[in-house]
């Protein structure tokens, strides 16, 4: 995928007393393969939300996305589903699943894809070496830090090779090292070819010089700052 | 090519996830199919085992009336005018009656060297002489050599010599076996008579036909009864007991729709998980394909549990409960048997009342769920 982007998007909800509330306002904007895109704005302005729409997770209510010049938001659900296999998501709260191990957590994306057993633990190994996560392979989830299960959750969402990757968030909880493992990894993947957008309001990623390119979002409207 | 795959073993991986809830889902399946595999195993058992019975049975019986009901037959004159109706194969007198029992009343059959079928039709390798008796399941706990005191016109003892073959179950359940003679004196039936005539027929499609020449052909009146007739009185008294089956399920359907609301709940309650599942890449399919694996992996082992209970409770050989409880039965009921039809016909009945109705209530929220965006279920926390 060479990249993918926004086109008149438009995303509303109800609020209370039944009114519409729009959240996202004509969003035209592009994420090429190749670079960080980095995407700021205050809290409840819509940054999770346009993460949400391009990774196929909602759809917008009017306007769409293309990937490759693909209407994908419009796509009817089975496609979508299959859609959704190109993308690795993380999110702002890790939504790890509950009663399962790290590893097996890593390996869930991996498993209706044809894969065989073996070949799917050893990639949910090598995804969470990457974040130098393996030794937490055999935990359970429950009992695992902030920090930690946001790394099992980067490592999810990278297990599949993912054409796009979009991060909400993703150095919330690290300290300054773990923050500059997980910014060197996103980096490598959009120079393998990925297309990857971090929606953050962390000021060390502005500083770490990753973001390729830079939007803000204020009253719904996306503002190209770099 | 594997036939488990990667989605199985996640299947079987979510079961652990909560072990306590599955266990008891499995329990409260093993325990409907078992409660409505009795009660069908009951009813289809005892349906099959009286058609194998009225099947040995004869075609036609007759029996002298009189004023008083009925009266011994003279048998030879009997013989005699049977033999010549048209259609009749062949004519046989019986004596037989009801006698008191150590515990209850008893059937009695008198039988002298092999003109009685009984014993070609149960298997049984001696027949009693003078003094003797042959005895069925349901009689008592006695052994060869014990006594047996039977009480009709006359008070006798006889040494018992031999049991019927457990399986042939009904038909000799509460029989006791006599020489003709010893039959006689008990039922007091005098030199010459017998309590009924069995008639074969040629055509059993002329059981009907041959009913006015039989009638007539005797001096005396008499009553004749078809095989039909006898098929009709067992068919009748089965749709009673069936419905008392029936009302003894309408809890355990109860039971079941609880089953399937805390099921439908359940997943609903995970809703969340769906989606988490579906922003992962997984397609409504591969979802579908982990409940249905989820839900048999519990409902398979619990069905087959379940069946095999039932089974165990109805058709092992002196089982007593399920007769007691359905149809109030008293002492030894008698062994039932199923054919392989039957056997398959409760199959499909337990997976129409229990395992259908159980997967439906786990695909439902599934399929319910396949339109649904991803983030809108994921936010649809519980």
């Amino acid at each position: 995928m060479k990249a993918l982007s926004c086109h008149d998007l438009c995303f509303s909800r109800s609020a209370s007393g039944g009114a519409e509330k729009a959240i996202l306002d004509r969003v035209n904007c592009s994420f090429p393969a190749g670079e960080v895109t980095l995407i700021t704005g205050i809290t409840g302005v819509g940054k999770s939300t346009l993460l949400h729409i391009l990774a196929g997770l909602i759809r917008p209510t009017s306007g769409e996305v293309r990937a490759d010049g693909r209407p994908v938001s419009r796509w009817v659900t089975a496609h979508k589903d299959l859609w959704r296999r190109k993308a690795g998501i993380v999110f702002q709260q890790a939504r790890l699943m509950r009663g399962m191990t790290a590893l097996e957590n890593v390996m869930l994306p991996l498993i209706p894809r044809g894969l065989g057993l073996s070949q799917i633990r050893k990639a949910g190994m090598a995804s969470l070496e990457r974040l130098r996560a393996g030794h937490l392979a055999g935990e359970g989830v429950s009992g695992l830090s902030g920090g930690e299960t946001q790394k099992i959750a980067i490592a999810r969402a990278l297990a599949a090779g993912p054409e796009a990757l979009f991060a909400d968030e993703p150095t919330a909880h690290q300290d300054d090292e773990s923050a500059g493992l997980v910014l060197d990894v996103l980096k490598k993947e959009s120079q393998e070819g990925c297309i990857v957008v971090i929606v953050a309001h962390d000021h060390r990623i502005l500083k770490s010089g990753i973001a390729g390119r830079h939007f803000t979002i204020e009253s719904g409207r996306v503002y190209k700052v770099r | 090519m594997h036939i488990i795959k990667p989605i199985h073993i996640w299947a079987m991986r979510d079961i652990l996830r909560r072990p306590g809830e599955a266990s008891l889902l499995a329990a409260a399946l093993c325990l409907l199919i078992t409660l409505s595999g009795t009660a069908l195993l009951l009813t289809q058992s005892l349906s099959y085992t009286a058609r194998k019975m009225i099947e040995i049975a004869p075609s036609l019986v007759v029996r002298k009336v009189g004023l008083a009901g009925w009266e011994p037959i003279p048998e030879n004159s009997a013989l005699d005018s049977a033999g010549v109706v048209p259609g009749v194969a062949g004519a046989r007198a019986r004596v037989w009656g009801l006698a008191a029992g150590p515990d209850r009343a008893v059937t009695v059959v008198g039988v002298v060297g092999q003109t009685d079928n009984i014993a070609s039709e149960t298997g049984l390798e001696q027949l009693p002489l003078e003094g003797e008796a042959v005895i069925g399941e349901g009689i008592g706990p006695l052994e060869k050599g014990d006594t047996l005191q039977l009480t009709g016109a006359a008070s006798l003892v006889f040494k018992i010599v031999g049991r019927f073959p457990a399986d042939t179950g009904m038909a000799t359940h509460d029989l006791v076996l006599l020489h003709k003679k010893d039959a006689m004196r008990l039922l007091g039936l005098p030199e010459g008579f017998a309590s009924d005539l069995a008639i074969h027929v040629f055509n059993e499609e002329e059981q009907s036909a041959i009913l006015p020449d039989l009638s007539r052909a005797f001096p005396w009146p008499v009553r004749v009864t078809t095989r039909r007739e006898t098929a009709g009185y067992y068919s009748a008294s089965f749709s009673k007991r069936g419905g008392i089956v029936v009302i003894a399920l309408i809890p355990s359907m109860m039971a079941l729709a609880l089953l399937i609301l805390y099921v439908v709940r359940e997943r609903t309650g995970r809703k969340h998980e769906v989606g988490l599942l579906k922003s992962m890449g997984w397609t409504t399919t591969d979802i579908v394909k982990v409940q249905i694996s989820r839900s048999l992996l519990i409902a398979l082992p619990a069905a087959a549990l379940g069946s095999l209970i039932s089974y165990i409770l109805v058709l092992q050989p002196g089982a007593r409960w399920p007769g007691a409880l359905f149809f109030g039965w008293e002492g030894i009921p008698p062994a039932l048997h199923l054919d392989t039809t039957g056997a398959v016909l409760v199959l499909a009945e337990i997976a129409c009342l229990v395992i259908v109705p159980f997967l439906a209530s786990v695909l439902w929220p599934a399929l319910k769920s396949a339109a649904a965006d991803p983030q809108d279920l994921i936010e649809a926390q519980t």
